[in-house]
């Protein structure tokens, strides 16, 4: 069986003030189903390129990036959406919620996408934000939550659709040791319990150890750093 | 120590687009105030007060125009042999004319009907007018002759107008021979001679004597200085000598007219339109202003929100909450004033163009041109400025009274 | 698939303030621009609605030059005329000159009620008679009181008059030799139905006018600026025309005879370049607005460009994105459509009372409501359009690393 995530020979180049900066050369990279690895590497290692690369947020300029049995460069980029819709979960640094909405309207946006009815939306949308454990919180705005929650609002949008992968950028970047903590148990349940697969970037060694495996990025280069608790 | 200047204007080049949309909503509302009140000017100026007081007119008592006035050839003779106010030449000839008037039907060029002023003249209608009008093209017209000449704001406006054309008063051809300018209404009517008016008109009676007067005759007659005093104190302004003269004359069985200065008489004949346009200027104004300062507040808001977090570390370095204020309220001042020159630049092309409107007072066609004056364009450039103020203060103090702690959690 | 909808409601309610500027601005560039629009309509409804078989007669020298009396028997003479009434202006008014002036006319009561019977409709006689019976009541009253007058219903309001009230006018073009006033004794109110005839006109006997100056009573010229004609039905209005002008044409007065539909035009066209001037007017304001409702959407585009971002990463199709900033601004624009609508259509009211000398028939159409409405919707769409566009370029991982 194919690997769940292959990336093979992917470059990507961005033009920075007339420069033209190679990021990505020729990686390749296999995340089987249900791992959770940590992407660690200095700023402009290329992290957050191979995880837009994966989440299909981006297109490398070669190679092929396979998720999920779909060859991603095979697919128009009008299709990207729909395609992100059906198989991604995003969590980001700066946990991105939309702030005129509250924590239900947040986790129920995914879903609007999918042939669900109004019912069964919400109960979805409950479900997940039952499963990090915010069911008291459900009417509060973004504003009116604290870091940490508002992560977990991001996490329960996230997993809201049901989605294979999760792809985390610096979840923890924001918050303090001890919400770091909570937040990095929390994906390693949801990794666990409910056989998600997790690519996340991370600088914080701490939050690293709760991956399966970790894997350092140097100049595009991948080299694995160690395991962590299996 | 107030931010600088360049801090105001380096955030209104940061956010072109919304400056330069907001000052266009206030260049807009600056145009039509200029646009109108610079009609409203071009056509008072017809009216302006000019000329020296012993330039008086006679009408009918109770005519308010030349139109609604009638003086039959009797009163006329009378008035020019008896009344010792006129002045006389060096043969003793009266300086006074004779003039028929009445607005006439004539085809704009660009369609339409509209009211002509045709004014019956005499030699001496050129002698006792100051400036005299000026012929400009062709001739003058030939005493006696059916021939006229016309205003040159009539050639680009009315059909028939050129120098060779014929225009047909009733059953009568007249040639028009030549072209005028005049000082104020006059440069708009036709000319011709008074009896040849008449005649082709069936209009048996003049409308008007004008005449060069001396008012203090009347000092050799009356005691007027008793009766001011009289007046005075009854608590009455005191009388003219043309006022006395003016009454005198109203109470005479065979000449039964009223006096009044050309000045006083332009004075009147501007009320209904000038009201009219300045009315329509102020509620144009003010109802655009409103939508301009919405406008204003609007992007001034916007810029508050924006930089929010900027005006957190601002407070938090330690500028005061009026200097944010005096800040922002600069950069919304700014805004009008860019609006202000942008309005003066739209309008500005149309000083001078000639247009045309009807009168109400005497309901005939008057041609005037757009004039902008300075103290027109100094009013538009200070009322762009407040509504740029009016619409910044409000967002503005909502910058001064933002709390640094929350502005700087602000993303 | 949903469109999140609610997001454009929670933007608009979550700025609410500036909203409601963006809804006011809109909504008075609405309400002047059906305000212009409804002054031009109205000028333009007294022409059409102005009757094709009624011919007017007037003098083809001047506005101002009176036609000899003897005229009329000569144009009743012509073949396919039926009545014909004298129509001579009197611009007088009522105490003060500019407040107290409005229109009176000079008429011969027997012709002018049997030519007017559809377009005026008597309310209120002299002894207390309504309608349809006052009619009748007010004929044979005029004909017995020769300083009777007929006056329109919004006269009647605006100076407080009565029926029975004796009114004194002062005139400037026919002044009394007393030097007194004319008095008039008001026997009949009128209501207009038809615009080509207003609610602010007092109709009274031309032979009243006629007799005094005749014994002396008063000064001014002997003649009748206007003779007003009935083209009988079986006669061709045209002919009938071409027929009396052609019986003056080697004078004493050569005369200009029009449909009232042209004559009322003829009015109009003595405003000159009004019109275009309020039109040019409204569209600087339309214009005006349209910058600033451009202005606020972009600026809510700039400020939605990180949602629009995050919306993008979960899977939102562009189309979606745009479609809920359109939407955004229409809805804020055609708010200020109703409300421009709204204001319009109260000053209208306003209008018809306080210049009812200018504009007696001043109205807010059907059409030039759904004009504006269909202005102030349309700057929505293209207000929106330009964030759109810009939100729909933008990559998502450029969107959610800006700011605000």
């Amino acid at each position: 069986m194919s690997e769940f995530i292959a990336l093979r020979g992917v470059s990507k180049s961005y033009q920075r003030g007339g420069e033209t900066l190679r990021v990505l050369d020729g990686l390749d990279l296999d995340i089987p189903r249900t791992d959770f690895v940590a992407l660690m590497g200095p700023s402009g290692s290329g992290k957050t390129t191979i995880l837009n690369v994966i989440g299909g947020l981006d297109r490398p300029d070669e190679g092929s990036v396979i998720v999920a049995d779909t060859e991603l460069s095979a697919l128009a980029a009008s299709r990207l959406p729909a395609w992100r819709a059906r198989h991604v979960g995003f969590v980001f640094q700066s946990f991105n919620l939309v702030p005129v909405l509250t924590a239900r309207e947040n986790v129920t946006l995914p879903l609007l996408l999918t042939p669900l009815s109004k019912a069964e939306r919400r109960k979805q949308a409950e479900f997940a934000l039952e499963i990090v454990g915010l069911t008291d919180r459900m009417d509060h705005r973004p504003s009116q939550l604290s870091g940490g929650q508002e992560q977990r609002v991001a996490i329960a949008r996230a997993i809201a659709t049901d989605p294979d992968v999760i792809i985390a950028d610096e979840p923890t970047g924001d918050l303090d040791r001890e919400t770091a903590n909570e937040i990095m148990e929390l994906l390693g349940r949801l990794n666990r319990e409910l056989e998600k697969t997790i690519v996340m970037v991370t600088h914080d060694h701490l939050a690293a150890e709760s991956a399966k495996r970790s894997l350092h990025l140097d100049k595009g280069v991948l080299v694995e750093s160690g395991r962590g608790p299996a | 120590m107030a931010l600088p200047l360049g801090y105001s204007l380096r955030n209104l080049r940061v956010r072109r687009t919304s400056t330069l949309f907001t000052a266009l909503g206030i260049a807009m509302t600056v145009a039509v105030f200029c646009g109108v009140f610079s009609l409203k000017n071009g056509f008072e100026q017809l009216y302006r007060p000019r000329g020296s007081e012993d330039l008086v007119i006679y009408l009918r008592p109770g005519a308010t125009s030349e139109g609604e006035s009638g003086i039959t050839r009797e009163q006329a003779n009378i008035l020019l042999k008896e009344r010792p106010e006129i002045l006389r030449d060096d043969a003793g000839e009266p300086l006074a004319a004779l003039e028929s008037y009445l607005a006439v039907y004539m085809q704009k060029l660009d369609g339409g009907l509209t009211n002509v002023p045709l004014r019956g003249v005499q030699r001496r209608s050129f002698e006792v007018l100051e400036p005299p009008p000026r012929i400009v093209e062709g001739r003058m017209l030939q005493w006696g002759a059916d021939e006229v000449i016309v205003g040159r704001p009539l050639t680009g406006r009315m059909r028939g107008c050129l120098v060779g054309e014929t225009l047909t008063l009733n059953l009568t051809p007249f040639r028009v021979v030549g072209v005028f300018e005049a000082e104020g209404a006059y440069g708009g009517e036709i000319w011709g001679d008074v009896e040849r008016m008449m005649e082709a008109l069936e209009r048996p009676v003049f409308q008007r004597v004008i005449a060069r007067v001396d008012p203090s005759v009347v000092l050799q007659l009356v005691d007027i200085a008793t009766i001011n005093a009289a007046r005075e104190r009854l608590g009455e302004d005191p009388l003219t000598p043309l006022q006395v003269l003016d009454a005198q004359l109203r109470e005479d069985a065979r000449t039964p007219l009223q006096i009044i200065s050309e000045r006083e008489y332009l004075a009147k004949q501007t009320t209904f339109l000038s009201a009219g346009l300045a009315g329509l200027a102020v509620f144009l104004t003010a109802i655009m202003g409103i939508a301009a300062i919405l406008g204003a507040m609007n992007t001034m808001l916007a810029a508050v929100s924006a930089r929010t977090h900027e005006v957190g570390v601002l407070k938090a370095i330690g500028y005061e909450p009026g200097q944010i204020f005096g800040a922002f309220l600069v950069e919304s001042a700014l805004i009008g004033a860019v609006g202000g020159a942008l309005g003066l630049l739209i309008v500005a092309p149309f000083h001078g163009v000639e247009t045309g409107a009807t009168n109400w007072n005497t309901f005939t066609d008057v041609s005037f041109s757009f004039t902008l004056s300075p103290a027109i364009a100094a009013m538009a450039f200070g009322i762009a400025f407040l509504l740029g103020m009016v619409g910044g203060a409000l967002p503005a103090l909502r910058a001064a009274r933002l709390k640094p702690v929350d502005a700087l959690r602000m993303q | 698939m949903k469109v999140p909808w609610g997001l454009a409601l929670r933007h608009i309610f979550e700025h609410w303030f500036r909203n409601l500027l963006t809804v006011l601005a809109v909504g008075v560039a609405v309400f002047l621009f059906c305000f212009l629009v409804s002054l031009i309509v109205t000028l333009d409804d007294q022409v059409e609605e102005a009757s094709q078989d009624r011919v007017i007669v007037q003098s083809a020298v001047s506005l101002f030059v009176t036609l000899p009396l003897d005229y009329l028997a000569k144009i009743a003479a012509v073949p396919g005329v039926g009545d014909v009434t004298k129509w001579q202006w009197f611009g007088a008014y009522f105490q003060n000159q500019s407040e107290g002036f409005f229109a009176q006319f000079g008429v011969d009561p027997d012709p002018f009620f049997r030519m007017y019977e559809r377009d005026i409709r008597i309310i209120e006689g002299p002894n207390g008679e309504t309608a349809p019976a006052a009619r009748e009541a007010v004929h044979l009253a005029m004909l017995e009181e020769k300083r009777g007058a007929l006056i329109g219903q919004a006269l009647a309001k605006k100076f407080g008059w009565k029926v029975g009230e004796a009114i004194p006018l002062t005139c400037t073009l026919f002044p009394r030799t007393d030097g007194g006033a004319w008095d008039f004794v008001v026997l009949g109110i009128y209501e207009k139905q038809r615009a080509n005839v207003d609610d602010s006109t007092l109709f009274f006997r031309f032979d009243y006018l006629e007799d005094t100056l005749r014994n002396g009573g008063a000064t001014g010229p002997l003649g009748s600026g206007t003779f007003f004609v009935q083209v009988a039905p079986d006669h061709e209005t045209a002919e009938v025309i071409e027929t009396i002008d052609a019986l003056f044409t080697n004078g004493p007065q050569r005369t200009k005879t029009s449909t009232e539909a042209a004559f009322q035009a003829s009015f109009v066209s003595m405003l000159g370049n009004l019109p275009l001037f309020l039109g040019t007017i409204g569209g600087a304001v339309v214009f005006a607005v349209f910058f600033s409702v451009v202005n606020t959407m972009m600026i809510s585009g700039r400020q939605r460009i990180r949602e629009s971002g995050i919306l993008k990463a979960l899977g939102f199709p562009n189309l979606t994105l745009g479609a809920l900033i359109v939407y955004e601004s229409v809805l804020l624009s055609s708010l200020g459509g109703l409300v421009g609508i709204g204001l319009a259509f109260g000053a209208a009211r306003g209008v018809r009372q306080k210049m009812a000398n200018f504009f007696p028939n001043f109205a807010v159409g059907p059409e030039t409501m759904a004009i504006g409405f269909g202005i102030a919707a349309g700057i929505g769409v293209i207000a929106g359009v330009t964030p759109m566009v810009h939100l729909m370029r933008t990559k998502p991982t450029d969107a959610m690393r800006s700011e605000g």
